[in-house]
């Protein structure tokens, strides 16, 4: 395999100082994404996938965040190395697709303009040069890759010429113009109409396989990342809940929030949702104890109040943080 | 009439979908804007009828450019059509909100779609609510107080919520308060865009409990105006299908969904992306990524807007608008129901 | 992108009092170096002219006095910030000349902001030909330059401080016309204004009610900015001669007059020049403070 590198998240906690006190956001979180994968993680607003995504790519700020625990890259810690290291680690390795295609893309700017910088961006970077007709060449074959007909007209236009779904598909083939082994994609398609989602759903895990890359999907719609990852992480409140591979998990979900989850989604067979999950979410700065998800869970026994759960294997690749699978009790 | 069998597990429609008295009719709406700077007109609703009967969920479902959102602003009178009626028991309203009476007004009300902006953030839930209540009931005072707080507790909110500005309300929190501002006049019907789109979908659920509860309790009718394809299939009786200004299909959710007849239905059906293998099993087999046939797409006038991305065009859909036509309880705007359908007259023919 | 708040839960987990608001509100400020020194200097200024006549050394400075036995002395005790050319305290004198200046930036912003704050309302909510007479009248007011404006005023009626105080006010409304016009009208569309349309509400609640409030963080803040410049309009003026008059102390006047004994006597001219620019500095930082907190685009 071309890039047979491995990203480990290991037990990593995002914890956040502010106006209300301190709150844990990520909480003891591990993570896993092999060459070759697309692993999807999927929660609602405010369950921390998003503040993991940005603590691996090193965009927080740094003066009221504290990162505990290892972002392993090919074994070594990115943590622990300088903030310029680790800069020029993720610049080479990853890149990042965002949610609205509008907002990634400046607006003062034609396509072709952003392509051709981001282009000689990365040259610079590797100590290449390349002239403008070899940039427009490779900003041509960059956005045929991503299936954008009339090249030439898309890289005269400027963004707001073009739709949401042509504004992603740029957005993808900028990811992808740095070759990097792993492209992280928040929430890239809710911002899109439910046709022109299942067309990027379907190139982008196109490109990632033919190309041999990874990729980490980051989204709310449990929808998406049944049909387009491969490994599944569900998160609530900061906690990783459960992991699966995709089939499993929809299959037969554990744990009690993914259940819970499940059964909100409204069907195609037009079968009644459940009604919702009782509660809310916690305050992060005065989280609950134990199980973060106690307070919602109908199978709460003693223990999920004391103590955290950890993680039981419920099967091939499939863990649950939940004390119902305490294999002991 | 016959009436379909509806889908395993689906909820029972509540009313006699043919039978009951049209609450609202919606006849040829045409909503054509000016975009600023250029000479086009912008035909955002281009010739749609509807009809919604007593006590029934009407579901308009279409994606970005359907008109969707511009047809509930128009029935409601926050624009005035370019031509078309809007009937209330059969009764015309007149164009624009400011024309209408407050008895017109009260029966028809809106709950938006953004939660953030649908309250005024300067003012307090118990000042919003004041409002209408002020307004179409002639409360003030205590008496208003002690109805806000009754209108809270409808929508599952406590009634110290009076005192609160809208940021310190989550989303889910907020648009109970748009649907209880909504209630506050007493309408009969409620026009609802794209309520539960910002929420997510456990708050989505315990939202759409709530609007059935109410739906029930208080008598209402609701027009759901969503591009959620499952969620319309879940909780509308009668669904119409928008695309691009016009209603592309129509009919019994149940049929529709079962046995789609226009394209454009049975491409936003197997859209979705569904979470169990009994929902595939209903998704049309359509390959999503059809390369656009490559022509350009014809004017509304000269013929069928989806022709560039149909997988079924025929020749004649790029030279004839194709008209609606019925087949059993199902309106659809296509060519490949000519045969076996019956056409439609439609207004200005 | 970058994350400088706690995440709020969009769940049912947000509810926090009111209370916490204003301490929210506090905390942000608190936090903002400049707004709290302009805090500090405007509410410093602002205490200054109210007690002028309780804490100034030397009160009857502030009139027509005449000491010539002690003119022209240098900074030094007892009169710290030296005497003029006539004697007089100019400690006493600047302190009174805040108060001088700050009752014109009272007098102006009292009649100039609700004028301008009515005029942008209708113009904005109403539309058509009323926004249109309504705001080419406000633009041709806004094409001449204040001073110039005020000038041309102030030398028509007699000069003195009240007819600097309506020259101002004549010309002050303007840019809160604008400034509300433009507001009102991107309001206009919000949600929150058409749901109060389709509920009945009259036209008059929705721009009173509704709209209003809404632009009041951005009126204030335009509030705190103008007071600077008033107080430097007015100070102009007086130095032309054409606003305050002698002996009335007013910090312009002062510099105008201190003028003739430069180099020697500078503390006649600098001193009441430290003091105007003190009280516009506060005032601004103040303004600009506001401004991020409220995060305005003004």
């Amino acid at each position: 395999m071309k890039n047979a590198h491995t990203l480990r998240l290991h037990d990593l906690s995002v914890t956040f100082k502010g106006f209300e006190g301190t709150a844990r956001v990520v909480d003891h979180a591990s993570l896993t994404v092999n060459a070759g994968e697309l692993v999807g993680v999927v929660g609602e607003t405010g369950c921390g996938k998003s503040v993991l995504m940005r603590a691996v790519l090193d965009l927080l700020p740094a003066r009221t965040t504290r990162i505990d625990g290892a972002v392993e890259f090919d074994g070594a810690d990115l943590r622990r190395l300088s903030r310029r290291a680790r800069r020029a680690v993720i610049l080479a390795q990853f890149n990042m697709v965002f949610q609205d295609p509008v907002g990634s893309l400046n607006p003062f700017f034609t396509i072709g303009q952003q392509v051709r910088e981001v282009l000689a961006q990365a040259n610079r970077r590797l100590g290449r040069h390349e002239g403008g007709a070899a940039l427009d060449q490779r900003a041509r074959a960059l956005l045929a890759r991503v299936q954008l007909d009339d090249p030439d007209r898309v890289l005269r236009a400027y963004p707001f010429q073009l739709s949401g779904g042509m504004n992603q598909r740029v957005s993808i083939a900028l990811a992808l113009s740095t070759e990097p082994w792993l492209i992280v994609a928040d929430e890239p398609t809710t911002a899109l109409d439910v046709t022109v989602q299942a067309e990027i759903l379907t190139l982008f895990s196109r490109l990632v396989r033919e190309e041999e890359r990874s990729a980490l999907l980051i989204t709310h719609s449990m929808g998406v990342v049944r049909t387009t990852a491969d490994r599944v992480l569900v998160m609530y409140a900061g906690v990783v809940v459960e992991e699966a591979p995709a089939a499993d998990l929809f299959a037969a979900p554990r744990h009690p929030y993914t259940v819970g989850l499940l059964d909100c989604v409204p069907r195609l067979t037009g079968q009644e949702m459940a009604k919702g999950i009782p509660g809310t979410l916690p305050n992060y700065t005065a989280a609950p104890s134990g199980c973060r998800f106690h307070p919602r869970c109908p199978h709460a026994m003693p223990i999920c109040v004391q103590e955290r759960p950890p993680d039981f294997t419920v099967g091939a690749g499939h863990r649950v943080a939940c004390w119902l699978y305490d294999g002991t009790r | 009439m016959a009436r379909a069998e509806p889908a395993l597990g689906a909820r029972t429609p509540s009313i006699d979908a043919v039978a009951a008295p049209a609450l609202l009719e919606v006849r040829a709406l045409r909503q054509y804007f000016k975009s600023a700077g250029s000479r086009e007109l912008k035909r955002a609703v281009d010739g749609v009828s509807l009809t919604l009967r007593r006590g029934e969920i009407l579901g308009v479902v279409g994606e970005s450019g359907s008109g969707k959102s511009t047809i509930a602003r128009s029935v409601v009178g926050l624009y005035r059509p370019t031509s078309g009626e809007v009937l209330l028991d059969g009764r015309p309203l007149p164009a624009g909100s400011r024309r209408r009476s407050r008895e017109q007004k009260r029966r028809l009300q809106m709950v938006f779609q953004n939660p953030a902006s649908a309250l005024n953030p300067r003012r307090t839930i118990g000042q919003a609510l004041a409002l209408p209540l002020r307004i179409h009931r002639g409360l003030r005072g205590q008496a208003a107080r002690r109805e806000i707080e009754r209108l809270l507790g409808l929508v599952e909110l406590p009634g110290e919520f009076a005192g609160r500005h809208p940021a310190a309300l989550s989303g889910g929190q907020r648009q109970r308060v748009a649907i209880a501002r909504a209630l506050a006049a007493g309408p009969d019907l409620l026009i609802l865009d794209e309520p539960t789109s910002a929420l997510d979908v456990s708050v989505q659920a315990k939202m759409i409990d709530l609007l059935l509860a109410l739906k029930t309790q208080l008598g209402l009718s609701y027009l759901f105006i969503t591009h959620d394809i499952s969620l319309v299939r879940t909780i509308a009786d009668r669904v119409v299908v928008l695309y691009q200004g016009r209603v592309r299909e129509a009919g019994p959710i149940a049929e529709v969904f079962q046995e789609p007849r226009h394209p454009y239905t049975r491409l936003l059906i197997s859209a979705v992306p569904v979470i169990t293998p009994e929902e595939e099993a209903l998704q049309p087999r359509i390959p999503i990524d059809v390369p656009g046939n490559g022509r350009a797409t014809p004017e509304p006038d000269v013929g069928c807007a989806f022709a560039p991305r149909c997988p079924s065009v025929m020749e004649r859909c790029w030279v004839r608008p194709p008209p609606l036509f019925r087949m059993g309880n199902v309106e659809t705007r296509c060519f490949l129901a000519e045969e076996t359908g019956t056409r439609l007259p439609e207004e200005g023919e | 992108m970058a994350v400088s708040a706690l995440p709020v839960a969009e769940a049912e987990a947000r509810s926090t009092s009111l209370r916490a608001d204003w301490r929210r509100t506090w905390y942000r400020f608190r936090h903002n170096p400049t707004a709290v020194i302009g805090l500090i200097i405007t509410v410093l200024v602002i205490l200054i002219a109210l007690l002028a006549p309780v804490i100034s050394p030397f009160p009857a400075s502030a009139g027509n006095f005449v000491d010539f036995s002690h003119m022209l002395t240098p900074p030094s005790w007892p009169h710290v910030l030296g005497t003029d050319n006539a004697g007089r305290d100019m400690l006493t004198r600047i302190l009174f000349g805040y108060r001088i200046s700050l009752a014109l930036v009272v007098v102006v912003l009292l009649i100039g902001v609700p004028l301008g704050v009515f005029i942008g309302l209708v113009a904005g909510y109403y539309g058509g030909w009323v926004e249109a007479v309504l705001m080419r009248f406000t633009d041709i007011f806004l094409s001449v330059p204040a001073l110039v404006m005020a000038m041309a005023i102030t030398s028509v009626l007699t000069p003195n401080l009240l007819n600097a105080m309506i020259a101002v006010s004549a010309l002050w409304w303007t840019w809160h016309a604008r400034l509300v016009h433009g507001i009102t009208v991107s309001l206009k569309q919000e949600d929150y204004v058409d749901a109060a349309r389709l509920m009945g509400a009259s036209s008059l609640h929705i721009m009173v009610r509704e709209i209003l409030p809404n632009a009041m963080s951005a009126i204030l803040v335009k509030i705190t900015l103008d007071a600077g410049f008033v107080i430097l309009i007015g100070a102009g003026l007086s130095y032309l001669g054409l606003g305050v008059q002698p002996p009335q102390a007013d910090l312009g006047t002062m510099v105008a007059a201190g003028t003739q004994d430069l180099p020697s006597g500078w503390w006649e001219t600098v001193f009441p020049g430290l003091a105007i620019s003190l009280a516009v500095l506060g005032f601004n930082l103040l303004g600009d403070g506001l401004r991020d907190l409220f995060d305005v685009d003004v």
